[in-house]
């Protein structure tokens, strides 16, 4: 039957061997004990952690209701530093544990008694944190304190989530220098709260073997910070709690204090507190002092001698209590003498004050809610003042004269204002309009490029938010094949950049504009700012920032300066003149946990994003907008031709063309477009122009939402704005800035409501150079 | 877990018992074990899901099926013929509905990519990521499947063959399927080795005894070696998806691997064996020191050697083997490993594998053999094969063709050192490699020949075999021990 298979050696293992039975069942008895004393002993963990449970722990907790609960784990495992940076990954269980294991194990075995590093669960930091320990540290502590100062601060934007490395204080501690160490780190907290308006969350974690301040923005749900173990009244957590109202979002109560536990260098909760202190304790506003209310003093009693006695020397020994001689009256001061202890004399006389009977009080002003009373005390005998005092301000008596909360959509801010019945005080709160959690409409699980998310229906405003963001996935991604090229930087996690354009000297901010460009920028735009107020338009210029500086997790170059080009020249023509104009970085930032705003293998951004630059446009002219939130998005994945509601949504892919590749973005399902329903009620009635980067479009809509003429002027970035802008303003006129001086372009600009001139970042010269073109052509006339 | 505590020591001792219980002859002794482990196997696989133990059930069920009819149910050669087709295409709807149909799915998908041209659809085919124009969610893969699969097929068809006899019992027919120790990850045992051993089997000391052994070495090589390097090997495939490699890391990576995947399987081979042989079965070997082959006709016959043999009587010999001439030969060699690749999972890069190796097979069976053999060249031959099975490692490693191509890139990448390998490199994992690479062939078979001398010897026997029954505890309540406060505990070959 088998006599075809080849015959082989046969090996001595597999072989079974002849064993007598006074070896064979004490071998066998010895295994199945193994195996049994496992199973045993497995059953006696579960038992005696059922019992800790129903009974020692309840019994602990009645006697310390502080106490910490026992686990039978714990006590099987007495903590060494490694199981404690276990628990620290238990409390995350979003994190990738396997990650945060291996960056944690080398920074542990490079330096184990140091303060070390814990790490975010987001790309970038991980790895920042850990080259930074493993190539700064071996040269010196210093030079990896110094190293990660100047990183973290800009790596932390790089990451949604962000902490506030170990490493960094740690570091700082080596160097005496934890307070300067946590003041920076708060600049960085505050700039993240500014950045990142979800839940934040603030601890102090004493859990580990060293010093950590972690910060996290919390993605499982949105809108809340949570102080934990720092009391609000902390300074620090004052600060915190003032920017997080200053961006509306709500602080709860400090909720935990962490079981504390005596660290090598003492307790560190006390370390904590005298870092940061109490400083601030709110003290009384003290009232100034009112007359009449001062005490006479009492004058120096004067020894006449001859109540001392017959001269007979005695060094007198004064008792400590002295008695009372003569009792003062309304009139009359009163006398204490104090006795010698060793010869009973009264050795020493003092005055006392005089004795009023203090009435009842008369109120000499009465008090209202904003201003204190007055209230005089007199003596009943002799009518004398003794006394004015305060009497403390009336409570207000606030009554709700407003509240727009069922004006407002579910996801934004409401306001209330409040009168008090007695002084007319208004007082104005807003506050946050949580969504009411209705049915679940999809869940959409992280991929290596986007967050995950649950999309749920409110049943308030039967809107759709997102709730329970996840994190991408970590590692991998497909393969785009090894290419290099001049025009394409290849990023992590295969991102593609934009190299030419100067895009890099954009990124490190060293290109900035010199003083007169400047002065020339402002002078530009103020005169065709002052010409258009004069023809009665209303002139708006966006500077759309580069994909590399929203995405900067993903590239590879560094800052070189503190201060970027356009960042600079933005703020300085906004503080130095009344011109209209945006850099929305930091919106395009923020909502990239909710969708992808910029395309992966392209310089664009994409629907998404020209849907969030265009809401900050709309602010800056002070119309109505959307939280980008609670648009109605959804991914589009190419493929088969869209319907006409899809508004303008295209697969592109140019860095890949540029960079040498020959696949096509369909290949890249990673690549992510989307199309949001905007305004499905407006109908478009007239388009002429096609939708190119270089076509000039104009529509008619005459049930848009504004009646104007809108003209813009921008480049291939306004191709995503399309399907927003023809839906919101009537007649809408969009073209390339290069035909500025064309005549139905020029004949657009001199009858427009609103004139917008627009730019990708790197090609900000031209928002002046067209400006140079649109003064001229308003000349003309 | 469970598992090893509960699930084992229970079936074992009550397996025993059945032993000490009076039966009226040995037969109704051995159906009424099977019945007992037939049933533990049932609660073992349905462990994972119910409904991949309903799966596992129908498989049974058609093969008893088909095995009846061709054997009683028709007469005619022809008909005999048509049932055993009908039975052997089912079986394989059934894999390749599991297995194979997210596969089909991302190749359509693919092919449907609008405007793309023939390059750019063969490059998202080979990327197996699909576009998602067909919707179709996922089917997840029953564990196992691929194994019972062709054990039930293999009875068939040595029904067809004559070369067994018809099993009437359908509990045996469902124990043979479905016997937990080799039910997820082999081997792949032919009905024809086991048809007795279900019918008439014993347990005895002996068997019991070396199934101990073998069951302590292959749980060590599991997780004493094998989940060591696959931190490793994990780590740096991690590493290359995110960053460069370097050659340095690279080279780290494919050694932890190959040494992972041989301790991995073969640890859960012996381990199956072990087992086995506990409960009275003689599975056949699986693994004959595959590392210290001096070729790759060697290595394929001392590695995974059921599945080998199984292509071989099933599929090479069918097709007429090499008797029919050089042409057909080679292309007959062709079909078995296209075939291995792609039964080892639902992509290309096992496509590429299997056919990477029949092009070498054909090499050597064309010149290459020949220079292989001349003891001069021994050295050579071992680096020529190994560097084969290396190479052959990270495609079926890698999760895509474009990946793995990458990869082998980074090998020769000596300009680029990548400081995080250093995070790997602890001590436990070095010394786990220089055991690993010794203990992978090269120690045992010198020893061989002074080992069955001892044995030999009674003065010299029971010592040393004491000593290693010894060393087995230590190996067995180490390996206990850190599968208690391990994470790592994923056979590699539950995903075929």
């Amino acid at each position: 039957m088998n006599n075809n298979k080849p015959q082989r050696e046969v090996i001595g293992e597999s072989k079974v061997l002849h064993v007598s039975r006074g070896f064979a069942i004490p071998m066998i008895v010895i295994f199945m004990a193994i195996l049994v004393i496992f199973t045993v002993s497995w059953f006696g963990v579960m038992a005696a952690d059922h019992l800790f449970d129903v009974a020692i722990n309840p019994i602990i907790q009645r006697f310390d209701p502080e106490a910490e609960e026992i686990d039978i784990m714990s006590v099987m495992n007495p903590p060494t530093s490694e199981h404690q940076a276990a628990k620290v990954y238990a409390s995350f269980p979003a994190l990738d544990t396997e990650a945060i294991k291996n960056v944690f194990k080398n920074a542990y075995d490079i330096a184990p008694n140091s303060p070390s590093v814990i790490i975010d669960e987001i790309g970038g930091v991980a790895e920042f944190a850990y080259s930074g320990i493993s190539s700064a540290w071996l040269e010196s502590p210093e030079a990896a304190f110094e190293w990660v100062k100047a990183e973290l601060p800009t790596r932390i934007f790089a990451s949604r989530s962000v902490i506030v490395e170990a490493a960094y204080i740690g570091f700082a501690w080596i160097n005496d220098d934890l307070s300067g160490a946590v003041d920076q780190a708060f600049t960085i907290i505050s700039d993240t709260i500014e950045t990142y308006p979800a839940k934040v969350e603030l601890w102090y974690n004493d859990h580990l073997p060293f010093r950590s301040l972690i910060f996290n923005t919390n993605e499982q749900t949105d809108h809340y910070i949570e102080l934990e173990y720092a009391d609000l009244q902390n300074s620090w957590a004052q600060k915190l709690k003032n920017a997080a109202n200053a961006y509306n979002v709500l602080i709860g109560e400090a909720v935990i204090g962490s079981p504390s536990i005596s660290g090598p260098g003492g307790n560190l909760d006390d370390d904590f507190d005298d870092l940061f202190g109490n400083e601030s304790e709110e003290t009384e506003e003290t009232l100034p002092p009112l007359d009449g209310s001062e005490e006479e003093t009492v004058p120096e009693y004067v020894e006449t001698g001859d109540e001392t006695g017959d001269g007979e020397k005695c060094e007198h020994v004064l008792s400590s209590e002295s008695e009372m001689l003569q009792a003062g009256t309304c009139t009359e001061w009163g006398i204490a003498g104090y006795r010698c202890q060793t010869c009973g004399e009264i050795a020493k006389r003092e005055y006392t004050a005089k004795v009023h009977n203090k009435d009842a009080g008369t109120v000499e002003k009465e008090p209202t809610c904003t201003e204190e009373g007055i209230m005089t005390y007199h003596c009943t005998d002799c009518g004398a003042l003794i006394s004015r005092e305060y009497i403390s301000k009336l409570d207000h008596n606030y009554e709700m004269t407003s509240n727009n909360f069922d004006a407002v959509l579910c996801g934004a801010s409401y306001t209330t204002v409040e009168k008090c019945s007695l002084c007319n005080h208004e007082k104005t709160k807003t506050q946050y309009k949580a969504h009411t959690k209705g049915s679940v409409v999809k869940t959409v699980q992280s991929s290596y490029t986007t967050y995950g998310y649950t999309l749920v229906e409110c049943t308030e405003c039967e809107c759709q938010y997102h709730t329970s963001i996840t994190n991408k996935k970590r590692s991998g991604d497909f393969q785009l094949p090894i290419n290099r090229s001049k025009e394409v930087m290849e990023g992590r996690y295969k991102w593609l950049f934009y190299r030419l354009d100067n895009s890099q000297a954009y990124f490190e901010g060293t290109n900035l504009m010199s003083d007169a460009e400047l002065l020339e920028y402002v002078t530009v735009m103020t005169t065709l700012n002052e010409l258009c107020k004069e023809k009665g338009i209303t002139l708006q210029i966006c500077i759309w920032p580069n994909k590399d500086q929203v995405y900067s997790e993903y590239v590879t170059w560094e800052p070189v300066t503190s201060e970027k080009r356009v960042d600079r020249l933005v703020k300085h023509v906004q503080e130095n003149s009344d011109v209209k104009i945006i850099y929305p970085i930091k919106k395009l930032r923020a909502a990239k946990p909710y969708f992808e705003t910029y395309l992966k293998y392209d310089t664009h951004w994409n629907s998404a994003g020209g849907f969030v630059g265009y809401q900050a446009m709309l602010e800056s002219l002070g119309l109505e907008t959307m939280d980008a939130k609670n648009v109605p998005i959804y991914e589009y994945k190419g493929g088969a031709a869209l319907a006409d509601d899809h508004y303008y949504t295209q697969i592109r892919g140019d860095l890949l063309g540029k960079g040498g590749w020959t696949a096509t973005t369909t290949d890249y399902p990673n690549h992510i477009n989307y199309y949001v329903k905007y305004r499905p009620d407006v109908v478009v009635e007239s388009r002429t122009g096609g939708n190119g980067a270089s076509d000039t479009r104009h529509t008619i809509a005459s049930n848009a939402t504004y009646d104007c003429n809108f003209v813009m002027l921008a480049d291939s970035y306004r191709v995503m704005q399309l399907g927003y802008l023809e839906k919101d303003f009537s007649d809408c006129f969009l073209t390339h800035r290069s035909r500025v001086n064309e005549a139905d372009v020029k004949e657009a600009i001199k009858n427009s409501d609103i004139l917008v001139i627009a730019a990708v970042e790197r090609y900000d010269y031209d928002t002046l150079n067209t400006a140079k073109a649109i003064i001229k052509i308003l000349q003309e006339e | 877990m469970i598992f090893l505590w509960i699930f084992l020591p229970t079936v074992l001792i009550v397996n025993f018992m059945f032993s000490l219980l009076p039966f009226k002859s040995q037969r109704t002794r051995v159906a009424w074990k099977n019945f007992f482990l037939l049933c533990a196997s049932f609660i073992f696989y349905a462990w994972g899901g119910i409904y991949y133990l309903l799966i596992m059930i129908s498989s049974i069920l058609l093969n008893y099926a088909g095995g009846y009819i061709i054997e009683k149910g028709v007469k005619k050669q022809w008909a005999k013929k048509a049932w055993l087709g009908i039975t052997i295409v089912l079986n394989i709807a059934i894999l390749f509905f599991f297995k194979y149909f997210n596969m089909l799915i991302a190749i359509i998908e693919s092919i449907m990519i609008p405007g793309a041209d023939f390059g750019e659809i063969w490059s998202a085919m080979l990327n197996m990521e699909g576009t998602g124009a067909l919707g179709l969610a996922e089917i997840a893969l029953p564990i196992g499947i691929s194994f019972f699969t062709f054990q039930a097929m293999s009875y068939v068809i040595d029904v067809y063959m004559g070369k067994a006899k018809l099993q009437e019992n359908i509990f045996n027919f469902a124990l043979y399927v479905s016997l937990f120790p080799q039910l997820i990850a082999g081997p792949i045992v032919q009905y024809a080795d086991i048809d007795l051993q279900l019918r008439e089997r014993r347990e005895t000391i002996d068997l019991f005894t070396s199934g101990i052994k073998r069951f302590s070495y292959g749980l060590g090589k599991k997780v004493l070696v094998a989940n060591v390097m696959a931190e490793v090997a994990d780590g740096v495939w991690k590493m290359h998806a995110e960053s460069e490699l370097g050659a340095f890391a690279a080279w780290v990576g494919i050694f932890a691997y190959t040494l992972q995947i041989y301790y991995d399987f073969s640890g859960y081979s012996d381990m199956a064996i072990g087992l086995g042989r506990m409960m009275g079965f003689e599975f056949k070997e699986n693994f004959d020191y595959p590392y210290t082959s001096l070729s790759v006709q060697e290595f394929w016959r001392r590695w995974h050697i059921s599945l080998g043999s199984w292509f071989r009587e099933y599929i090479y010999i069918p097709l007429g083997g090499n008797k029919k001439g050089k042409f057909r030969t080679y292309l007959n060699i062709f079909i078995v490993f296209a075939v291995t690749g792609i039964w080892h999972g639902a992509n290309f890069t096992f496509v590429a594998w299997g056919l990477f190796y029949a092009i070498l097979q054909i090499i050597e069976r064309l010149f290459l053999g020949k220079l292989l053999k001349k003891p001069a060249l021994k050295v050579f031959a071992w680096i020529y094969t190994m560097s084969a099975v290396m190479l052959g490692w990270i495609y079926f490693r890698s999760d895509n063709i474009f990946q793995a191509n990458d990869y082998v890139g980074q090998l020769f990448n000596f300009g680029h050192f990548n400081q995080e390998i250093f995070g790997l490199l602890s001590i436990t994992a070095i010394a786990v490699f220089i055991f690993g690479i010794l203990f992978s062939g090269f120690v045992q078979r010198t020893l061989k020949g002074v080992f069955e001398k001892i044995y030999a010897r009674p003065g010299l026997k029971y010592p040393v075999l004491t000593a290693d029954y010894l060393i087995q505890f230590a190996i067995l309540i180490l390996s206990i021990g850190k599968l208690v406060g391990g994470t790592y505990n994923a056979f590699i070959y539950f995903q075929f």
